[in-house]
């Protein structure tokens, strides 16, 4: 009798688990950092101050260029897609170590997010720029340009392998630990330049009162290949393969690529590249 | 997210005298974060250092304590129980040496400095002088104040408790133009748990009204009652880091008086007094880096009018930062000067330091790294010159894992009770019968050399944990040894020759450490185990001097810790923290040397609740344990005790 009870038991735990797990998939959470506009965004109130009230109405009910592809690919699988509020970067991790957060849309890979995550293919690719005072600017063609100027980035940043080995053997960084230092120190000379993230770092500026002081040369320095993240711990693996089937299918008809040529132009500088400019790029596209 | 590392890292500076990731520097190194302390609850600093791996914490009376790195120290000289005291230990704050040179070490209960005005603490195991200079023996702790923030604030923050605990603390902060100040000020209290006082001779507990010290000049403890108290007003004046000329300056005043083992002989603890001025000022110009302070105080112990001291110490030093690819060399020099005035020395005595380093980082590949630092002391007593170096490796296996190697050297200071005591005095009670105490200037320092290797990975980013094994020689130490009894003139003199001991310490020992944060809760956990032999170590301090092998018993075998920290809801922070000590034995040249500990747990547990922006409340409880024998040399019991605390912050 007992024995019947514990199977019993065990049997209706394990169903209203499946039960559970089915309610919990039939929607996917996801979410992207808080600065990562146009890859991702969380809603129009995250945009950057200068996208005016027109095109904010417009990208309402947008993602930015990976967070609308992760929503398309939702959508074509079936699958409802439920945009977490913004969160730390950290505390983001920590939630989908758990599989509270399915998919993280937009992430740089690295060895450490491999253990937790498990990238896509390459969906579209973030561009470092060179930040030096306004009365310093230079036509910037290729890291050889850099080489006996004193640069400063955040500590352990990096700018892809290739920039990363070239600036190891023939550049000098400072590295300090907070974003804002960087800026303010190439605005009080103590550094030449400084290279980051073509949006966040024109929106760091902004914000730190330095837009007059400092300016951000429009050739590319570096690229960083920019993933879909999913979540190890989910317990909805197999709605993320579908997800991810979709999102191969949709690279292979261009459709990625679409998208993020749709928010090129709302990009802060146009960086149409120059002929012979020599552009390190992390991973071939 | 930008392509910073994830995983759970804090920014040391201390260790390379530069910013770098905590979980990449050279040294067996720790960062305490401000907010961590006060989460665990802790109201003074060496409290907080129990929260560190490879401290030992021990209470002498209620919040006083002596602090220990690794615990390879006090063990040699039999003559006092003061030197069960830690000396061999650079304590700085803000870049400033808070070292005693009157009788060596620290008085921790007399810091400028509250909890609440601490951003981090940084804390170096094993050698450092190569870096440092004199006294970065067993390690260094390095606390970094607050500086004021870019909007206008006014905090208060308050704790009371059982057993007279009693703490207020306030500060005002603001920008003007470019100069952020910090205006803080504090005051704690304790009271001991009990009146009584240990008395050698006796080997007995006695209340105040009924001790005899024979070499005390009036009453020796006038404030049975009182633990310890303390006061300090500081200001700091900053402008922005990241500015070519960039300057930050302190100004602090301190007062404090406490239970602590200090002169007398007859019993353990000693009425103190300490009041001190100091000026710390580092100015930063490009890749230069100057440092000077000025400190003016002066200290008394109670019954014991002759050791009134005046002391001036002044502190400079000059480095400049050279980068290249793969490379950055230090060059610097340093000076540093204390006078001490005090009728018990025969007037004003004067330690003089000048010093020459040069540290150099090399990279050959993005893994891996090699640090080469030596360092010249040069001093004028004794009149010699010593070196110290480090050599360090580390490598990278991969971004989550990072081994590191390395060979330390380091040398402790001359101080004024061992370099320039030249007394006679009659013994009380006994006549015809003189004591002659001679110092001698030219004693060798007590030195040591390191070695280490360490593994530190992150199986995580929210998860991580480092190992590190160790093996230390110290060797040098000095004592005053009893030269036998000679008749001169009808008067028999009891010579006491200060002489460097046969003594070789040699420690080895094993640190673990190890941490996970989850979503609303973190842990790490740490223990520490150590073996300590002493070579030649003197059976008693008469000479000629016998010795003989032993196992030293004075540092636990093993201890460390638990932090467990709760976050059930986003207002509530819930806390507990246990501090484990193997037994031990503490040796000291007394009628009754030997005092047994039995191994002891101690659990801390608070609650903080922030009822509204800038508004937090708490509560705890300390000192919980299975024993509430005294921690050090039959000093005070330890007693639990009950808290609570409000902290307010208005901000524009």
């Amino acid at each position: 009798m007992n024995r019947l009870l514990l199977i019993l038991t065990a049997l209706i735990l394990a169903l209203s688990g499946q039960v559970l797990a089915k309610n919990r998939c039939e929607s996917l959470v996801l979410s992207g950092g808080a600065h990562l506009f146009p890859y991702f965004f969380h809603s129009s109130d995250a945009l950057p101050d200068r996208i005016d009230s027109s095109t904010r109405a417009m990208l309402s009910r947008r993602h930015g260029s990976v967070g609308d592809t992760v929503l398309t690919a939702l959508s074509r699988a079936g699958i409802a897609g439920h945009v977490a509020p913004p969160k730390p970067w950290r505390r983001m991790l920590l939630e989908v170590s758990r599989g509270q957060i399915d998919i993280i849309a937009g992430a740089l890979k690295s060895d450490g997010r491999q253990d937790l995550l498990e990238f896509s293919d390459v969906i579209d690719y973030s561009e470092f720029h060179l930040f030096v005072k306004s009365k310093d600017s230079f036509t910037y063609r290729h890291p050889e340009d850099l080489k006996g100027r004193r640069g400063v980035k955040v500590l352990g940043m990096s700018f892809g392998p290739e920039f990363d080995d070239f600036a190891f053997n023939n550049l000098t960084f400072e590295e300090v630990p907070e974003y804002s230092s960087i800026f303010r120190m190439v605005a009080a000379g103590r550094a030449f330049f400084t290279v980051f993230h073509r949006e966040s770092g024109g929106r760091l500026v902004r914000e730190l009162g330095l837009e007059r002081d400092l300016i951000m040369l429009p050739n590319i320095v570096a690229q960083e290949p920019i993933y879909v993240a999913y979540s190890k711990k989910s317990p909805c693996q197999s709605e993320l393969a579908q997800v991810r089937k979709e999102i191969r299918m949709m690279k292979k008809k261009g459709e990625i690529e679409r998208i993020s040529s749709y928010y090129q132009q709302f990009l802060e500088v146009n960086s149409n590249r120059e002929p012979g400019i020599h552009i390190l790029v992390g991973e071939n596209r | 997210m930008y392509g910073i590392p994830d995983g759970n890292q804090s920014i040391a500076i201390s260790a390379s005298k530069r910013a770098e990731s905590d979980f990449k520097a050279p040294l067996s190194t720790t960062v305490l974060d401000g907010s961590r302390i006060l989460r665990s609850g802790a109201t003074n600093v060496p409290e907080a250092l129990r929260l560190v791996p490879g401290l030992i914490v021990r209470e002498v009376s209620n919040g006083v304590y002596t602090v220990h790195i690794r615990g390879i120290d006090n063990v040699p000289p039999l003559n006092r129980p003061t030197t069960l005291n830690n000396r061999l230990i650079l304590l700085m704050i803000n870049g400033q040496s808070m070292y005693d040179y009157f009788d060596g070490g620290i008085n921790w209960s007399a810091l400028p400095v509250s909890v609440e005005n601490i951003d981090r603490i940084e804390v170096i195991r094993g050698p450092a002088s190569a870096l440092y200079g004199t006294n970065a023996v067993q390690g260094v702790i390095h606390i970094f104040t607050r500086k004021g923030t870019a909007s206008r604030a006014l905090e208060i923050s308050t704790n009371q408790g059982s057993s007279g605990l009693s703490t207020l603390q306030g500060a005002m902060e603001g920008l003007l133009n470019d100069t952020s100040w910090r205006f803080s000020g504090f005051r704690n209290e304790r009271d001991r748990h009990d009146e009584q006082y240990y008395i050698y001779a006796d080997q007995q507990y006695r209340s105040a009204i009924n001790i005899n010290i024979p070499s005390a000049q009036g009453n020796p403890f006038p404030e049975p009652d009182r633990a310890m108290e303390s006061q300090g007003l500081s200001l700091r004046l900053n402008n922005p880091e990241e500015y070519i000329f960039h300057y930050d300056i302190g100004l602090t005043h301190q007062e404090a008086s406490s239970h602590r083992m200090y002169l007398y002989d007859e019993t353990p603890l000693s009425d103190t007094r300490e009041r001190s001025n100091t000026l710390n000022a580092r100015v930063q110009y490009g890749q230069v880096d100057f440092r000077a302070s000025y400190q003016d105080g002066d200290s008394e112990t109670s019954g014991l009018p002759d050791f009134t001291t005046q002391k001036k110490n002044t502190q400079a030093s000059i480095e400049y930062s050279y980068r290249l690819p793969h490379w950055v060399i230090r060059p610097g020099i340093s000076y540093e000067k204390s006078r001490y005035r005090s009728d018990y020395l025969g007037g004003k005595k004067t330690l003089e330091t000048r010093s020459a380093l040069l540290r150099s980082e090399y990279r050959p590949t993005p893994e891996a790294r090699i640090v080469a630092a030596l360092r010249y002391d040069d001093y004028r007593r004794p009149s010699d010159g010593y070196f110290s170096y480090q050599l360090l490796g580390s490598y990278a296996l991969d971004p989550q894992n990072l081994l590191r190697a390395g060979v330390m050297t380091a040398n402790r200071s001359a101080f004024m009770t061992t370099h320039y005591l030249e007394l006679q005095f009659p013994v009380p009670g006994v006549p015809d019968r003189q004591i002659n105490i001679e110092s001698d200037p030219e004693a060798e320092l007590t030195k040591g050399i390191s070695y280490e290797i360490g593994w530190r990975s992150l199986l995580q980013f929210n998860h991580w944990f480092e190992i590190e094994a160790y093996y230390t020689e110290l060797e040098d130490f000095s004592a005053y040894v009893n030269q036998g009894t000679t008749n001169i003139g009808g008067t028999d003199i009891d010579r006491r020759v200060l002489q460097n001991l046969p003594v070789r310490a040699k420690q080895l020992g094993l640190m673990f450490n190890w941490g996970y944060e989850g979503v609303s809760w973190d842990i790490t956990a740490n223990a520490s185990w150590q073996d300590t032999r002493l070579h030649n170590q003197p059976d008693n301090l008469s000479s000629p001097l016998s010795t003989s092998d032993i196992d030293s018993q004075s540092t636990p075998e093993w201890y460390g810790g638990i932090d467990i920290s709760w976050r059930p809801h986003p207002k509530w922070d819930l806390n507990s923290q246990m501090y484990f000590m193997k037994s031990y034995a503490l040796l000291a040249g007394t009628p009754d040397p030997l005092y047994y500990s039995p191994s002891r747990w101690i659990l801390n547990l608070s609650a903080r609740h922030t009822f509204s922006t800038g508004v937090t409340g708490s509560m705890g409880v300390r000192n919980l344990s299975n024993s509430d024998s005294p921690q050090s040399h039959y000093t005070d019991p330890t007693d639990p005790y009950l808290w609570l605390g409000l902290q307010v912050r208005w901000e524009d």
